[in-house]
């Protein structure tokens, strides 16, 4: 690694060589195998699937402030006489916000769109390891949301059997429920479809990690030791090392699901169950093989889903702190101790679901001793906080909510961990309220400040930092308005996905409570128009901005911005890590750039010295 | 500016930290404000206030952590921040104390779960010993509960059935017998003694869950699966379905009734009466 | 256009969601199909359909503002009184009359009249004038009474303003028209019970059953069996005998006890006077349902839109003439007005009512025969005996596979066999004969539930009532109670043995 990167050079040499060489408009915004290009269509792409899933999770939440009443939009289009949903509906409505959102948004968001857009920027590389690979981990996305289009029940004609509704075994579309079609009015044709998106957005994971550790390990500039990584990139690639391990079982598991729906296989659904009178099943499955396939990936999902944005948002508070990361090496530990003890936490998915009582306590063990890496990364990330210059900007806020989002999401995951208490709250708004907090709370306070925070290097131009802060504030209000209260619905014994709580005494009296977390979801969920049309405007009409608008530290500002073929101009040398501000050697700055050539310095591309704070 | 927003992140834990003190008076806690109705149940309720206690001390100090650099960010703005890339240490303090309290909190618990779910540890009148082997306060289960889409169906042992040991437990649940007694959606039981049912479904998973006795198991199709409590008190509790079954899901209210020994008996009396009405006596009354 | 322009249109996207947002349709009755077959509409305007809809709409109302026929054998809820010391009006715009409540609707605890309701005020009618009066009136949305021209004086819209249950001083926001005499007749908060059926129907019954009660809301096309379609009136598991109608007490064991082996739940946990409203709105749809379906039948044979094109089309002038002059006169209308009351004493008035009486229900003339293996046996005999026929269609082992599934069988009423072999119910759909191997009893487990099934058949199925003796239907009940255990003999436990076993289970639970 210590000699420069061939890749590097060939695909310098190229871009000189085709220099006035004109691509057409489709190869280079559309069918591009350009990474940067790649990733801003993941982004826009998710943008769109974020409102998308948004307004599904509105419609959820307006039936259980108004049940059975007549609901705006969704009463005119699908509603039925009065406007008002049916419950088959509504499950659809729980089903596919989870879907949508899990599948279509907060996992392309991390690494599709940052993950694509930052890997060859911050290690230096000219793009990834396999740009064609690339671009078909996007398009495979298209065919996935068709899919899943289709599973909504917005396509008609589509179904068979006379079972057309929409989707609505839940997002952990747990067999028997779903693996026999006269089970539910979803589970015909649409859980069908349901499987095959999820095979497809699989095949686009798969792609994409494939393509990120093979770039990471192998297209790093000269002088980009591992551990000078930025923290992002190290968070990207233990994400792809959970989903080159974790999806295949998924991936087995959605076609095992699929060929017993499909060609009469039985390895989920027990022998002579009856449900709606159909035929008896035949054959000896088990469903609790599903949860176990199912949540085996499923759980360290969730880090996939979360530790992207750990990486970014340490990148970014030290940038806005003007201060290192605080730990840098412990992080790097961290994040791969939760994903090592990621793979072993899954039962806590299914302590009431009458698995052998004994691994009840395994993995409550190692489910407790998950939250110890998260402890040292939120400690760290307030350390790296402490005594900081700050600038207070919408990222910074965002950033600073993700870490405080973070705390109550993992904090509340202790009271689940712990069996006898989950007893109580398992399936309740508890559970709700806790994977907001994370996904939610934290990875989408962190994909709003890395859109601002890398938004001058994809376009050139500045994000309009007053509407960002607007829009962080209602978000942040509306969110909190919307999802704490739910820990308080859980612990009152409300279950998840009723479509009409209140038909039972005990929940009558939170009919309230759960009209005020509408009005906080509304809130929310019109905020995100600021961030479009800021996003929009943006683009066109944002003030420019030159290489290294935000005085970071990482090579991807020394690229211009925005990059253009090939990114770097120069090959970029690493001479040291990526969170060098407020450092004593530079006097007339707070930050030194990885490429800076400082002459007080005994500096070099070698790896040999490494930063101070890799000793502790 | 900058000011209002560490206000801004100040006022978020307070809000929080003010609703979950007034939660309880607001009737926005446990269910009817009531501790749990099971000796088991109190148990969980004490470990969650534990857990509770915990977390809240943690996120009093994490979020006053917060705060405090926040409002030291904005206050500082001469010169450069402080250079520093970690401390040794203090990884050490953050990494081994939480990681004993953790330990402590995961330890704790495992007696609860054990006594709840694993069928060795049920009080003595509930498990007999071995398939064949029997003892004097052998009681067996007092019904079995079969969930379906979208109901709980409850088929008692007829009040003359005298279960011996787990063979005869089984063979009842294998084979209903005509002088069963059936209830769909009301599931009559002694209070002050343990109690077992065996849950099972006809058709997809479904969860049996009674928020005030803090009970909750899944029922798994091709599983038949022990469940046991002890109410405290003579009443009626709700009894809902937790794990999604389909378009019907919430519509699954039932209740289960907890009273005092003879009048359970008098229940099953009441209920025996009725199922083998044949209407020749009762004429005047339909 | 200017930059600052092209900006302002960004933020107007925002507002593209709110593109959908119309306001739905309210909920309302569906139109019967049959009716829908009826004339739309000639070239001079005559108009079968409409007048159809009209009729009902007339006395039945929409799902928001029903209405209140007192003629129908309905229990709309609501105090009925009559006045008996008419008070001098001693408010400002108030007045006052002290009442008597009539037995039925207020019992020993006083009403619950909150200022406000609405009352009617139906003066006493001349001396002259005929004593019957046809009363119509709305609820809740909008109280307005319908009523036919007959001589009685019209009834009065009146708003309480309080009630002093301990004086009987029913006190009103206005004045009356003319001092009020004793004996006239005030209703406090005219069908408050269907009103509140209604909405507990619109909650729990709805999606499946429909707005309309027609078995087809939207989550009826994922059942099978379908939901039960109350518009023919018709109801399978009932108490009475074949001819009659189901007795309110049916409607509410299947709604308290759901119909095993369907996705009928039970609805056990409904306090009585929610089950009273929701058994007495299902009843009122069912009427609102059986009289379209008589207007439809009656007219359909003569003025179906097919029969009108087809005289127009081929020039047969004086036949659509014949039509339209029938239509579009209002004699013509009145007359069908005068069908449709004939339809209501007779249809409804009466079968309803009988099916409430005592004689209606079916109460064996011998206690149950004890279950011992003869009397298996000989119910065995009966069940596969010519006399029975029950294997015809249950088959010899109870399976529900008897020979009569494998047949065409003949559409209902008609020459012509239905397209799949199989049995159908009155509502076109096919139907399994019970498989009694199961153990499941939809219409109810007790003996009595199963004796009454074989006694009156099961109504709108193709199963009959059994013409045997009572003593023969228990042993047929013991060979069919019998069937899902393998022991067939044993059956229900003997008194005598329950009361011996009694101390033992005492003692056992003890312990």
């Amino acid at each position: 690694m210590s000699t420069a990167n061939p890749a590097v050079e060939r695909a310098h040499d190229d871009a000189h060589a085709h220099d006035h060489h004109d691509i057409g408009f489709v190869q280079k915004y559309v069918f591009s195998t350009d990474h940067k290009i790649i990733g801003i269509q993941f982004l826009v792409t998710t943008l769109i699937m974020l409102m998308v899933g948004g307004a599904l999770a509105l419609g959820v939440r307006w039936q259980l402030a108004y049940p059975w009443t007549n609901m705006p939009i969704y009463g005119s289009l699908f509603g039925q006489q009065g406007g008002q949903i049916s419950p088959e509906f509504y499950t659809m409505l729980v089903t596919m916000h989870a879907s949508v959102m899990i599948f279509l948004v907060i996992i392309p968001v991390l690494a599709g769109a940052f993950g694509n857009f930052l890997i060859p920027l911050q290690i230096g590389a000219d793009d990834m390891a396999f740009p064609t690979l690339n671009m078909l981990s996007y398009w495979f996305m298209w065919p996935a949301i068709f899919c899943f289009a289709v599973a909504l029940g917005v396509v008609p004609g589509l179904g068979v059997n006379g079972m057309n509704a929409g989707a609505a075994g839940g997002w952990t579309n747990y067999p028997v429920l779903t693996g026999i079609a006269s089970a539910a009015p979803g589970s015909g044709a649409a859980t069908t479809w349901w499987l095959l998106g999820l095979t497809f957005v699989g095949v686009s994971s798969m792609m994409g990690s494939v393509n990120y550790m093979t770039t990471i390990i192998n297209m790093r500039a000269p002088g980009m030791t591992m551990f000078r990584m930025p923290l992002t990139i190290w968070a990207m690639f233990i994400t792809a090392i959970l989903q080159a391990f974790a999806l295949p079982v998924l991936t087995a598991a959605g076609f095992m699901l699929l060929f017993e729906r499909s060609f009469g296989f039985t390895f989920f659904v027990p022998a002579g169950l009856v449900v709606n009178n159909a035929d008896p099943t035949v054959g000896g499955g088990q469903p609790l093989l599903w949860q176990h396939l199912f949540w085996f990936y499923s759980h360290p999902a969730v880090y996939i889903m979360l530790l992207p944005a750990m990486g970014m948002v340490s990148d970014m508070l030290a940038c806005m702190c003007r201060k290192p990361v605080f730990g840098y090496k412990p992080m790097v530990y961290s994040m791969a101790a939760i994903a090592g003890l990621g793979f072993i936490v899954w039962g806590h998915h299914m302590f009431t679901s009458g698995m052998n009582p004994m691994l009840g306590m395994t993995f409550m063990v190692s489910t407790i001793m998950i939250a110890l890496p998260s402890a040292v990364k939120t400690f760290n990330w307030l350390g790296t906080m402490w005594a900081g210059r700050l600038k207070f900007n919408a990222v910074l806020l965002n950033c600073t909510a993700f870490v405080s989002m973070f705390i109550v999401g993992g904090l509340s995951g202790i009271f689940m961990a712990a069996v006898p208490v989950d007893i109580y709250i398992h399936d309740t708004y508890f559970i709700v309220a806790h994977f907001h907090y994370v996904l939610f709370g934290a990875t989408l306070f962190g994909v709003f400040a890395g859109i601002q925070f890398w938004f001058p290097k994809m376009f050139g131009r500045m994000m309009n930092d007053t509407a960002q802060q607007v829009h962080f504030g209602l978000t942040f209000v509306g969110f909190n308005v919307t999802f704490f209260p739910m820990h308080l619905l859980g612990v009152a014994g409300m279950p998840r996905r009723y479509a009409d709580p209140y038909l039972h005494p005990y929940l009558e009296h939170l009919l309230p409570m759960n009209q005020v977390m509408t009005w906080g979801a509304i809130l929310m969920g019109f905020a995100q128009f600021i961030l479009l049309a800021n996003f929009a405007i943006s683009i066109f009409y944002g003030k420019r901005c030159g290489k290294n608008p935000w005085n970071a530290n990482g090579l991807e500002w020394v690229a211009p911005s925005p990059p253009g073929h090939g990114n770097f101009e120069e090959i970029p040398v690493c001479y040291r890590g990526p969170y060098e501000y407020a450092s004593p050697l530079v006097e007339d700055r707070d930050f030194v750039m990885q490429t800076d050539v400082l002459p007080a310095a005994d500096e070099s591309p070698e790896p040999a010295p490494e930063p101070a704070a890799d000793s502790n | 500016m900058k000011y209002f927003w560490v206000f801004f992140f100040a006022v978020f834990p307070l809000a929080v930290l003010g609703l979950c003190f007034a939660a309880p008076s607001m009737n926005w806690w446990f269910p009817y404000g009531n501790p749990a109705m099971t000796p088991l149940g109190q148990q969980i309720d004490g470990l969650f206030y534990l857990i509770l206690g915990i977390t809240g001390a943690t996120f009093v100090g994490t979020q006053i952590a917060l705060v405090y650099v926040l409002w030291r960010g904005a206050v500082d703005t001469e010169g450069k921040a402080h250079f520093s890339h970690g401390s040794h240490e203090l990884e050490v303090i953050w990494t081994i104390v939480p990681a004993g309290i953790l330990l402590f909190i995961a330890l704790y618990q495992m007696d609860v779960w054990a006594n709840y779910r694993i069928k060795a540890n049920f009080p003595s009148g509930l498990v007999a010993a071995g398939e064949e082997g029997g003892h004097a306060e052998f009681s067996g289960p007092i019904a079995e509960v079969t969930a379906r889409q979208f109901e709980w169906r409850i088929r008692y042992p007829s009040p003359d059935r005298v279960f011996h040991n787990e063979r005869e437990v089984r063979e009842w649940l294998r084979n209903p017998q005509p002088d069963d007694l059936h209830t769909v959606n009301d599931l009559h039981s002694p209070t002050q003694e343990p109690v077992m049912i065996y849950l099972r479904t006809e058709d997809v998973q479904h969860s049996f869950f009674v928020p005030e006795l803090r009970v909750k198991q899944d029922a798994v199709p091709g599983l038949v699966i022990p469940i046991w409590w002890q109410a405290l008190k003579p009443d009626e509790y709700e009894w809902t379905c937790t794990e999604l079954c389909g378009w019907g899901h919430y519509k699954m209210k039932a209740r289960v009734v907890a009273e005092p020994a003879e009048d359970y008996e008098a229940f099953l009396e009441s209920l025996r009466e009725s199922q083998f009405d044949d209407g020749f006596q009762t004429a005047s009354a339909e | 256009m200017s930059r600052r322009a092209q900006l302002l249109l960004i933020p107007l996207l925002g507002l593209l969601p709110f593109a959908g947002c119309g306001s739905s349709e309210p909920a309302a009755f569906r139109v019967r199909e049959d009716v829908g077959k009826l004339m739309k509409g000639t070239k001079s305007g005559g108009k079968a359909r409409a007048k159809v809809e009209e009729t009902i709409e007339r006395f039945y109302g929409s799902p928001s503002e029903l209405r209140v026929w007192e003629r129908l054998p309905i229990d709309f809820g609501g105090y009925r009184g009559r006045v008996v010391v008419p008070e001098e009006p001693d408010y400002n715009t108030k007045s006052a009359v002290t009442i008597a409540w009539d037995a039925g609707d207020v019992g020993e605890e006083a009403p619950t009249i909150a200022a406000g309701t609405r009352a009617i005020y139906r003066p006493l009618a001349p001396a002259a004038a005929p004593a019957e009066s046809e009363e119509e009136t709305t609820t809740e949305e909008g109280n307005e009474v319908v009523s036919e021209p007959v001589a009685a004086p019209e009834p009065v819209e009146m708003t309480v303003a309080g009630y002093d249950h301990e004086k009987g001083l029913l006190v009103f926001e206005q004045a009356f028209p003319s001092p009020p005499a004793a004996g006239a007749e005030i209703l406090v908060d005219p069908g408050a019970k269907l009103v509140y059926g209604k909405h507990l129907y619109l909650e729990h019954c709805m999606h499946c059953h429909g707005v309309t009660g027609d078995g087809n809301g939207p989550t009826a096309r994922y059942l099978n069996p379908r939901p039960r379609d109350y518009r023919n009136g018709v109801f399978k598991f009932t108490s009475t005998g074949t001819p009659y109608k189901a007795h309110r007490h049916d409607l509410a064991l299947v709604v308290r006890n759901g119909i095993p082996g369907t996705y009928m739940p039970s609805f056990l946990l409904l306090e009585d006077d929610e089950m009273d409203a929701i058994v007495e709105y299902v009843r009122w749809l069912a009427c609102r349902g059986e009289q379209e379906k008589f207007l439809a039948d009656n007219l359909l044979g003569s003025f179906s839109q097919e029969a009108y094109d087809a005289a127009d089309k081929e020039g047969k002038q004086a036949l659509v003439e014949e039509f339209e002059a029938y239509l579009a006169s209002d004699d013509e209308f009145d007359s069908w007005t005068a069908i449709f009351k004939e339809s209501v004493d007779d249809q409804l008035v009466k079968k309803w009512n009988d099916a409430q009486a005592e004689a209606a229900v079916i109460v064996p003339d011998v206690p149950r025969v004890e279950s011992t293996p003869e009397s298996v046996a000989r119910g065995r005999a009966l069940y596969v005996g010519g006399k029975a026929k029950c294997v015809n269609c249950h088959g010899p082992g109870g399976k529900g596979d008897g020979q009569q599934t494998r047949d065409f069988q003949l559409v209902k009423g008609t020459t012509k066999t239905h397209p799949e072999p199989g049995l159908y119910d009155d509502w076109g759909n096919q139907i399994q004969p019970r498989n009694l191997t199961l153990g499941l009893y939809r219409g109810g487990r007790r003996p009595i539930d199963v004796f009454r099934r074989i006694k009156a058949g099961i109504k709108g199925t193709p199963m009959p009532a059994a013409a045997i003796s009572d003593a023969e239907i228990w042993d047929l009940v013991n060979y069919v109670m019998s069937l899902p255990y393998e022991t067939p003999a044993a059956s229900a436990p003997n008194d005598a043995a329950a009361t011996a076993a009694k101390p033992t289970a005492a003692g056992d639970t003890e312990s």
